[in-house]
């Protein structure tokens, strides 16, 4: 118990060395150590700024149209609302919902199939990707290299007058590594400052018992991989984990996502099929149990829940909406900059 | 008509040497845009790129690395050198990956020879491309007979790095790409194209690993 604690202590000493105080990234009361690496890429207020810069910033795409923040909406929770799937360059839609960014340091595997280990090479994803950026690295150094504004914030941040790949992904992870949201109802509860209604406290407990395995508190995800009932679709042709391992035990499995500020964060699943809460909680309620559809963690669910425990689980679920980060000034477009 | 891939090692005196790595197709080097015959085919190379990592140098007394990583490009000449400086005794034997071993694909480095840049490194799957060959062959499965083999993977079981010992008595070392060709080792009318890590790439990979060779 001891060691476990001293442990803890040393990590948290870590991570503060490579946090700038001035940096908005901080561990919330009662979470764990987060996963992400900071010593590799220590924070600084003026590396998020610029981070926070580049991707509100549609250079980093081919034709300069498209930046982080069109599938990344703030107040959805970085995600996007108005498409099931993502919409990319030149109006061409991909085969997936887009994911919130919401606690990333906490998680080390990312995207919907769990393909990339690490978030500082994460945003090389979207920017190569033909239905997104659709753009190169190379063309996107020049683009940056190009731009004295750019030079400039680059040689403030790295102290060096040449735009190099480590520090654009870096500088981006600075911004998404920082998107936390920590201050909901559901926080303000477990640190003693609010108290659930009635109903809240019985969706509380209903969650605990039916979602918590795989979304898990306080993240409200356990950043695994699951199979969670859904039928695979032909058009979409998208086996998950399966496309990046190769074996056919992977098929359908997808990363967990985070339920906090769900309720601002439709559509829902992998591939955004699901429009309403309610539908993903009737989905929840009947689903066929056959065991290569179904991760062994929803064989809790053997009735349906009923009207009023669906009604108690959404009170709940919607207690994990935080307004302060979702409309958080840090973290909106950087105005009066240039 | 023989491809090879030849690595020299010139030592130009007790401390310093230049480690080159050089495409060949049999006794000529390997250029882009020329063509290339085996069986009743032929090939024009378009992209040809090689990883090697942890690349030694042992003497009788000592092992020395001389480079963490190292990323040739056929169309880059200046990739297919590496100079060196040993230590002042004799070097008998050379170790390395063909491939980048599993370290340098899950550090993110993305610097130098790791830049994304280059096209070796896969988003989407976090990991590098340890061989790549692009190549249009008239007979090939494809369209327009263009051939894409991106061969990689770190995470078992499609590991495709391996580990690599040549004596050095003679200065070069050679990877004889031909029977890949002439074997039916790859046979770009049926599969023209592998871009993901699997089966076909662990073939490939530890099929190209065997034939590194001293001349």
């Amino acid at each position: 118990m001891i060691e476990k604690f001293l442990v803890s202590i040393f990590l948290s000493l870590l991570v503060w060395r490579s946090v700038d105080e001035t940096s908005p990234f901080y561990i919330p009361e009662g979470w764990p150590e987060p996963s992400y690496y900071f010593e590799g890429n220590p924070l600084s207020r003026a590396k998020f700024e610029l981070g926070r810069s580049l991707f509100y910033d549609p250079i980093l795409s081919r034709d300069s149209t498209i930046s982080c923040a069109s599938c990344h909406v703030q107040f959805s929770g970085f995600t996007h609302v108005d498409h099931p799937q993502a919409h990319g360059i030149d109006g061409l839609v991909g085969t997936r919902n887009a994911p919130a960014l919401i606690n990333l340091a906490w998680l080390d595997q990312f995207n919907w199939d769990g393909g990339v280990a690490n978030l500082n090479g994460h945003s090389i994803n979207p920017i190569t990707n033909p239905k997104e950026m659709d753009n190169s690295m190379e063309d996107v150094l020049k683009k940056l290299n190009n731009s004295p504004y750019y030079k400039r914030r680059f040689q403030e941040v790295w102290g060096d007058s040449v735009i190099y790949t480590p520090y654009l992904l870096k500088t981006m992870a600075a911004f998404t590594v920082s998107l936390i949201s920590a201050n909901s109802k559901y926080d303000q509860v477990q640190l003693g400052k609010e108290q659930f209604t009635e109903q809240e406290t019985r969706g509380y407990k209903l969650f605990q018992k039916f979602c918590n395995s795989c979304h898990t508190e306080p993240l409200f995800t356990s950043g695994q991989l699951k199979r969670n009932g859904l039928s695979y679709d032909s058009e979409l042709k998208d086996s998950g984990h399966k496309m990046i391992s190769g074996k056919n035990k992977d098929s359908l499995l997808f990363k967990v996502p985070t339920l906090r500020n769900i309720e601002f964060s439709y559509p829902y699943m992998h591939d955004g099929r699901m429009k309403k809460l309610k539908e993903v909680l009737q989905h929840y309620s009947n689903i066929p149990m056959i065991k290569s559809k179904v991760s062994k963690e929803l064989k809790v669910l053997k009735k349906p829940f009923s009207d009023h425990e669906q009604k108690d689980l959404l009170a709940f679920l919607k207690t994990l909406s935080d307004k302060s980060f979702l409309y958080n000034k840090e973290f909106m477009f950087p105005k009066n900059e240039r | 008509m023989r491809f090879f891939f030849v690595i020299i090692l010139v030592i130009s005196n007790v401390v310093s040497a230049q480690l080159t790595f050089e495409f060949r197709w049999g006794e000529q080097k390997i250029i882009p845009e020329k063509t290339y015959y085996y069986k009743s085919d032929s090939i024009q190379f378009e992209e040809l790129k090689a990883y090697l990592s942890d690349i030694y140098i042992e003497s009788q007394e000592r092992r020395q690395k001389i480079a963490d990583v190292w990323l040739i490009n056929f169309e880059d000449a200046l990739s297919t050198s590496l100079n060196t400086t040993l230590e002042d005794e004799f070097p008998r034997t050379v170790f390395f990956n063909f491939g980048l071993d599993s370290l340098y694909h899950v550090n993110m480095d993305y610097t130098g020879d790791l830049d994304p840049v280059h096209g070796m490194y896969w988003a989407w799957n976090t990991g590098y491309i340890n061989f790549k060959m692009v190549a249009r062959c008239s007979n090939a499965a494809s369209k327009n007979g263009r051939v894409d083999y991106h061969l990689g993977g770190y995470l078992k079981p499609n590991q495709t790095t391996h580990p690599i010992e040549f004596k050095m008595r003679s200065s070069t070392i050679l990877l004889d790409l031909l029977p890949l060709f002439d074997k039916d080792i790859i046979r770009p009318e049926v599969i023209s194209s592998i871009v993901l890590p699997g089966k076909e790439a662990n073939r490939l990979m530890k099929f190209l690993s065997n034939t590194f060779r001293h001349d």
